[in-house]
């Protein structure tokens, strides 16, 4: 909080009533409840080292118990307006409905820290009857994690009060609330997904580093899977509502634009993906043991990586996203998990490095055609995917690191970039579900492809006949240019049909091998689902990003506007422009007939010239196929700016469709005095008629517009009285909105994909759940799982 | 015996295609990810100065500095955008921006322009702007 707010609360306590004691007491108890977990993960660290399995167990929960009650402290704060406290006064209000007090608790950097800890500790210790016979490495390992967190929330405290508060502190009526473009339902549901999925990563990361310390790489991997494919759907899910929140708010273009944020999230995503069919190939031949470890670490020390860059400063200008810097503390704590656990974790399997080396329990198949060596394409490509990734959100960083100046990575870079990676991908989910794990010769293969191939050839064309003529929408742009792998500029829309073909493929070819599998294996059922939701959503995004089409045109009430084959003509206001709800009321008129489309628009507050601050919100009309998308930026009324006409001179206006001449001036009354009246002598043409007018200004009685036409006047705004020039200005009759039209096409596979991923990765995560073995073990005893490593010397903790 | 030969030959074979394999799908992890740095690095939108704008062709520079005050125009009517940019140089350039104004676009002070310089003034084809609220540590 800066100084300013800062005396922004000592202001508005001046006004308030004393704080409850009550209130005081709770900060305190929350405040003593991140001590208590950062206390309870320590314990849990020592005796889990020391091998004291009952210490390690009550430290854990003490641990996660106290997260959990910080988090609720807070949320109580929130939830009765708590102001005195810096942090519900910087963040939340006393007007905010429920659903935005309860997000004003992970709207801030302290919130969500804590958030974090709270969603990994949840997972954590879910997970830990699962481990079963690694509990003891895995309780300390992410016990130093989640202590490492409760440390972050120690220094980076949401339970201060505003500075300069008294013994009893005063509670200002209402807060600073969130920022007005963050008030939407998304804000109180997105957050809380996203971060389930980065909790769940710390189990993937405990728990394969606690298979290498404890020398068990065979035993984990199955077990692990549920976990993995449930980390991979709540990321995907938070991934894609985070997605859908960008759309439904304006500036962000889009879904989804390579933004360092969503960057951060993505990565992981795809490193889990990846180690989930990293652990297909271990199940069936006993390899990828080192990999697999390594895969079910990297998502978590990605995120910790992209937490990292973001929170940093490092980014600077190139986030959409603007944070507040962390406390110095704070951020030198994050930075120090993330050096400490990549470089454990490196230190680890270099100590450990002899447990990796063993024979395959079972021989690949001569045939190179056969599945396990398809999944190990797709781990390489998933991996290539998160490091281009990784590596496009880093380059800020490198250039800054090597000294020299700063770049930035645009998302039109990203997509020529990635397109590299993506479209070998889409082939090889395509493909892969038709290998079997025995091999088959080629010509088998593509012989079982022929029908896909053909079938989504067909589809392809379809979707190009549809694009190009518009059928049930609005024909692509032929014009349209883009530029492809860096170097060849190619025309857009088979450019992008081209791209779509890739999807269209993979998504026929797992659609099949649903339908042929659904009899003999239902287990399939959820990964087929899976990679079809993904390869829909994909698909959405390409189509509708790289085809959308955008108009700018100025609405009015008095004559219609023509964009997207409709006619476009605002209404008006629905409320006051100060009231948060207000709509503009658009009529759009189409061969289908008359709707209406309600984008929001209000003013708040001033800006720094003084005027008052438009804030808009789209409307959104989903049409099946394709969606209008309409923002109105403001209201205005001047139709062209003023323009000096010296008399006898003319001017074309308007878009050059009004030729104004100027005849000169002619003045009623005593020059001179207030009464005098000046007229200026105007003939205005417009394409189908003419109209002479006489726009008249005083200095008593102020300007008189002469009217032209239904829609505009023309006004006379200043004379200068030694060239005896006259400025005309066009204005609307009736108030104008400025507004973008954007037609999107095929937008509905995203949301449709998303749901059919969602399900698919349920699905998946419950039928490969493992029934709990008998005697799952304690992890205290001795590692008796191999007798060979008996020998070794005894395990080290992990720094 | 000719079966364990035989046997032999092929374990020899099988290890010569894995060596063979594991050398190929190095070379291609290096080459690609080096390839993949580089396609980043090399075509990664330089910030510039206004000097340096003024010299450099392309329209992905990112002009950043301060939106020098009282200079700020809004044209609802052509929907564009314009002002003069300040550097850290102290060097001044006329932005010129059309489209839909940012909704917050009175409220910043400084401004990142991307585009490209031409004949004078520097064409924008997207502001990224820093509203000083949201920017409580700088």
């Amino acid at each position: 909080m800066g100084p300013s707010e800062a005396i922004d609360g000592m202001v508005a306590r001046v006004v308030g009533a004393p704080a409850e004691p009550w209130s005081l007491l709770l900060g305190q108890l929350g405040r003593g409840l991140t001590w208590l977990a950062l206390v309870g993960f320590l314990v849990a660290v020592v005796a889990g080292l020391a091998g004291k399995e009952k210490a390690s167990r009550a430290g854990y929960l003490t641990g996660f118990a106290g997260l959990l009650g910080a988090f609720s402290s807070l949320l109580v704060l929130f939830l009765t307006d708590q102001f005195q406290y810096e942090y519900v006064f910087g963040h939340g209000a006393a007007d905010h409905e429920m659903r935005y007090k309860i997000a004003g608790v992970w709207s801030g950097q302290e919130g969500s820290i804590l958030l974090w800890g709270v969603c990994s500790g949840l997972f954590a210790v879910l997970a830990l009857r699962a481990v079963g016979g690694l509990r003891r490495w895995y309780t300390v390992v992410t016990a130093a994690v989640l202590g490492w967190i409760s440390a972050i929330s120690v220094f980076e405290s949401p339970f201060d009060l505003v500075p300069g508060s008294g013994a009893v502190p005063i509670v200002p009526p209402t807060g600073q609330g969130m920022a007005p473009s963050l008030l939407n339902y998304w804000v109180t549901i997105h957050p809380p997904t996203i971060f389930l999925g980065f909790g769940s990563l710390l189990v993937l990361f405990g728990w394969a580093t606690a298979a290498v310390i404890g020398r068990d790489l065979d035993g984990w991997i199955k077990p692990v899977r549920p976990w993995a494919i449930t980390s991979l759907t709540l990321l995907g899910l938070g991934l894609a509502m985070g997605g859908f929140w960008a759309y439904e708010t304006l500036g962000w273009g889009g879904f989804w634009m390579w933004d360092p944020v969503e960057n951060t999230s993505f990565v992981p995503w795809c490193m889990v993906a990846a180690m989930i069919h990293g652990a297909f190939i271990q199940i069936a031949r006993g390899t990828w043991r080192l990999a697999n470890v390594v895969l079910a670490s990297a998502p978590f020390l990605s995120f910790c990586y992209g937490t990292f860059l973001t929170r940093s400063g490092f980014l600077g200008d190139t986030s959409v996203h603007s944070f507040a810097e962390m406390d110095r503390s704070a951020l030198w704590l994050l930075i120090t998990l993330m050096l400490a656990s990549m470089g454990g974790f490196a230190g680890l399997l270099i100590a450990r490095r002899q447990i990796f080396r063993k024979e395959p329990t079972q021989a690949a198949p001569e045939h190179p055609v056969e599945r396990g060596n398809f999944y190990a394409a797709g781990v390489w490509l998933l991996t290539a995917f998160a490091v281009a990734t990784a590596v496009g959100m880093s380059v800020p960083l490198i250039q800054s690191l090597s000294g020299q100046a700063p770049k930035v990575v645009e998302e039109r870079l990203y997509n020529t970039v990635l397109a590299w990676v993506f479209l070998p991908l889409m082939l090889l989910m395509a493909v892969g579900p038709f290998v079997s794990w025995r091999g088959m010769p080629l010509r088998e293969l593509v012989g079982r492809l022929l029908n896909v191939l053909a079938v989504s050839i067909g589809l392809t064309g379809c979707l190009m006949l549809w694009l190009v003529s518009g059928w049930n929408g609005f024909p692509s742009d032929r014009e349209a240019q883009t530029t492809v792998f860096l170097r060849w500029t190619v025309p857009q829309t088979p450019w992008i049909v081209f791209v779509s073909w890739f999807c269209l493929f993979a998504l026929v070819a797992n659609f099949w091998r649903l339908i042929e599998s659904w009899p003999k294996a239902k287990s399939s059922v959820g990964p087929f689902l899976t990679h079809i939701g993904v390869v829909m959503a994909v698909l959405g995004l390409v189509v509708s990003r790289g085809l959308e089409q955008r108009e700018l045109v100025t609405l009015n009430s008095a004559s219609p506007v023509e964009a997207f084959g409709r006619q476009w003509m605002a209404v008006g206001p629905t409320m006051s422009f100060a009231d948060r709800d207000n709509k503009i009321e658009v009529m759009v008129n189409s061969k289908e007939g008359m709707g209406t489309m309600k984008p929001g628009l209000y003013y708040m507050g001033t800006n720094s010239e003084g005027e008052p601050r438009p804030m808009v919100w789209p409307a959104i009309d989903h049409r099946g196929w394709y969606d209008l998308y309409l923002v109105v930026h403001g209201i205005a009324f001047e139709a062209t700016e003023p323009t000096e006409l010296k008399p006898g001179e003319q001017a074309l206006l308007r878009s050059e469709q009004m030729l104004v001449t100027y005849h000169g001036l002619r003045t009623e009354g005593t020059l001179g005095t207030a009464s005098a009246k000046f007229f200026a002598k105007l003939t205005v043409k417009t394409p189908t008629e003419t109209f002479n007018v006489e726009p008249m200004m005083s200095a008593g009685e102020g300007r008189a517009p002469a009217p032209v036409g239904d829609k505009y006047q023309i006004l006379l705004t200043r004379i200068d009285a030694a060239t005896k020039a006259a400025f005309v200005q066009i204005n609307y009759r009736q108030p104008a909105y400025p507004a973008e039209i954007f037609y999107k096409p095929l937008t509905l596979p995203v949301w449709l994909g998303v749901g059919i991923m969602t399900l698919g990765g349920g699905l998946a995560a419950w039928s490969r759940r493992t029934t709990r073995r008998r005697d799952p073990g304690t992890g205290f005893a001795e590692p008796t799982s191999d007798s060979a490593e008996k020998d070794a010397p005894e395990p080290v903790a992990q720094s | 015996m000719g079966g364990m030969n035989q046997f032999r030959r092929s374990r020899r074979a099988g290890a010569f295609a894995w060596s063979l394999g594991s050398v190929l799908l190095g070379t291609t992890v290096v080459v690609g990810f080096g390839a993949m740095v580089a396609a980043f690095l090399g075509n990664a939108s330089p910030y510039v100065t206004v000097q340096e704008a003024k010299q450099q062709p392309g329209d992905n520079l990112h002009l950043a500095g301060d939106i020098v005050p009282g200079t700020l125009k809004m044209s609802a009517p052509s929907q564009t955008v314009s002002f003069m940019v300040r550097d850290e140089q102290g060097d001044t350039l006329p932005v010129v921006y059309r489209g839909a104004q940012p909704s917050n676009m009175g409220a910043a002070t400084k401004v990142v322009a991307v585009g490209g310089h031409k004949s004078g003034v520097f064409e924008a084809r997207k502001l990224l702007l820093k509203c000083p609220s949201k920017y409580e540590g700088s």
